[in-house]
């Protein structure tokens, strides 16, 4: 019982290794210094940052009509801390166009940032736009006889909110400025970095988890300001557009491993948590990963192993075989160790629990029991392993400890009997 | 980014003069904001950061991903933030509790059926296998899901001043608020606390 009067654990002293490996992962996260805009009175102008455009990063100042001012660098040259990139900007393909679908219109720009790219078409005779969104699994288009949607006094309306949740808006005519109240916004250390930029025609771009955001522009002329509260809950959701799978399999099979390891990069990429310390950089290009094992593909718990080519692992969760998450692990097994069981699920209340982790080359073979149950036999391939335990529901949460293991060798002998943690 | 290693790990001699980090205060450090300065600042709270990170989780493995990120999040907002009292430490124990219950939403939000499974810790050697007995874990788990269903005011004044063990007027200042409404704060909470723990 700590003197607060809770039972709380004593400090302990921090080993010397782990305060290095945090050092290693802060250190390892974070790309030379650069220095971030800071926030300057209640509106922010238009920003330095440093853009991703075709896979090379670009040094570009951003303004409401301005080009790239930083010719890209070569393709070898790609920013490795890409998920600090805030809005890329370039002239979009006729790739994207094609794969959008809107091969017969003109476009404006693409905007990309964290695991999508927004294609911004002009407007036509009528004044509508049209919009298309392409992450690493989704294309998806806005319906062609969508209305805007006024927010404030009217001076304000959005056009458009991708189904990942990018809103696209109109914003007031000669606005120079646009700026989001902090308050709204009460998450910003530890979610999706928001985003919010005012793009070439008046439009801007809206990226937030919030579910309310009061939004402010600058008007140059006359000078003023123009406020509108966007409401998320109120704009239409996935019926403002058209979507389609577009695996990088080519296949549509969204039960095929390679397309559900696919899917929960794409669900990381465009939805996870910020860049932090602890994610490997091998996630830089999710074609670097592959599947490995699969466990509860066709009930309510599965999961998915992910492996890289330099042993870096992450775990997809399953819900009925749709990929729902990603977690990542960087520990390796090591020969002392032989296995290491890095992550796992439970289901409370059903007495399901999934471990997964990884295994050396001398492991052929890991199998699970708890008490009273009969052996399970681990999914184990390419140096990671997965298994799906069931047992009587619990309210209290396993851990592998609670887990008996036997690892053998390739030829069935023995290696270690005992406790799974 | 480098975290420069300080004379104190050992690991590399820190040259005195003009750049020297030895003897400034936590604040004169922040304001440096420079990698020697922030350097310094890890060293001195890494261990305090640490383990108020794993009396928010119980799970070292994820206390050191928060100690991790917390840091990263410290120099990246470095600019932002000004330190209202000398000590950096209730600030980084604010975005450790930020990033905590982020980590819960971000399970809520996908895996509303699932959760984690505690795994092995990062750290093994005895003490950790006493500290962390299966006992002592689900105590702390039980403390963690009592604070979890505090209102957002108490249980913010809670990480600080009952789970932190930072002086009332620290958790004040970095909160916003007068010492007072802290008070009554952790003691409205203590009282809840008591009562969800006796349930048990």
């Amino acid at each position: 019982m700590s003197e607060t009067g809770l039972p709380l654990p004593p400090r302990r002293p921090l080993p010397s290794d782990a305060r290095e490996r945090m050092r290693r992962r802060i250190t390892s996260a974070e790309p030379p210094v650069r220095e971030r805009p800071n926030r300057r009175g209640p509106l922010v102008a238009a920003a330095a940052v440093v853009l991703l455009v075709a896979g090379g990063a670009v040094g570009a100042q951003l303004t409401r009509d301005s080009t790239p001012a930083v010719a890209p660098p070569p393709p070898a040259a790609t920013s490795p801390d890409w998920m600090n990139v805030q809005l890329g900007y370039g002239k979009t393909t006729d790739a994207d166009l094609a794969t959008c679908g809107l091969a017969g219109i003109k476009s404006t720009h693409t905007f990309s940032m964290r695991g999508r790219r927004i294609v911004v078409g002009d407007a036509d005779d009528a004044g509508r736009r049209r919009f298309c969104e392409i992450t690493y699994t989704r294309v998806s288009v806005s319906l062609p006889d969508s209305s805007p949607i006024p927010v404030g006094d009217g001076a304000v309306s959005i056009l458009w909110r991708s189904p990942s949740g990018v809103v696209v808006g109109q914003a007031p005519r000669g606005a120079d400025a646009m700026s989001v109240d902090p308050e709204s916004e009460p998450d910003t250390l530890d979610d999706v970095p928001r985003v919010e930029k005012l793009i070439p025609s008046d439009l801007f771009l809206l990226r937030s988890v919030a579910p309310v955001e009061n939004v402010e522009f600058h008007v140059q002329e006359p000078p003023s300001y123009v406020t509108a509260r966007v409401v998320k809950s109120e704009l239409p959701g996935p019926e403002w557009s058209t979507t389609r799978d577009a695996y990088p399999s080519g296949s549509t099979a969204g039960d095929l491993p390679a397309n559900q390891a696919a899917r929960c990069l794409d669900l990381w990429q465009t939805d996870g948590p910020p860049y932090a310390g602890n994610v490997p950089k091998s996630f830089d290009d999710p074609a670097d990963w592959r599947p490995t094992v699969r466990v509860g593909q066709d009930s309510a718990e599965g999961l998915l192993v992910l492996r890289e080519e330099g042993g870096d692992t992450a775990y997809c969760t399953l819900r009925n075989g749709v990929a729902t998450d990603l977690r990542w692990a960087v520990q390796q097994a090591d020969v002392e160790k032989m296995f290491r069981v890095l992550g796992g699920l439970e289901s409370p209340g059903t007495g399901v629990t999934i471990l997964a982790g990884t295994t050396t080359s001398h492991v052929g073979e890991l199998v699970f029991t708890s008490p009273g149950q009969a052996p399970v036999r681990a999914e184990v391939a390419d140096g990671t392993f997965a298994v799906r335990l069931t047992g009587p529901p619990t309210t209290t949460p396993k851990h592998p400890r609670d887990f008996t293991v036997d690892v053998n060798d390739p030829d069935g002998m023995i290696l270690y009997r005992g406790p799974a943690g | 980014m480098r975290l420069i290693p300080t004379s104190r790990q050992g690991a590399t001699t820190l040259v005195e003069g003009s750049d020297s980090t030895a003897g400034r205060t936590d604040a004169e450090l922040w304001t440096r904001g420079d990698e020697a300065a922030f350097g310094e600042l890890y060293d001195r709270h890494a261990e305090a950061v640490w383990n108020h990170a794993y009396r928010l989780t119980a799970s070292w493995s994820t206390a050191e991903d928060l100690t991790s990120s917390t840091f990263l999040t410290a120099w990246r907002r470095r600019h932002d933030v000004t330190l209202v009292k000398d000590s950096a430490l209730p600030w980084l124990y604010t975005v450790a509790g930020h990033l905590a219950r982020g980590e819960f939403r971000r399970t809520t939000r996908f895996q509303r059926l699932l959760r984690r499974v505690p795994v092995d810790d990062t750290v093994r050697d005895h003490a950790d296998q006493v500290a962390t007995s299966l006992d002592g874990e689900h105590r702390l788990r039980a403390v963690l899901d009592a604070v979890a269903r505090l209102p957002r005011s108490e249980r913010e004044a809670v990480e600080l001043v009952l789970i932190g063990e930072l002086p009332v007027g620290e958790a004040a200042a970095v909160l916003g608020l007068a010492e007072a409404s802290v008070r009554s704060r952790v003691s409205r909470a203590r009282s809840r606390l008591r009562g969800a723990l006796e349930e048990k």
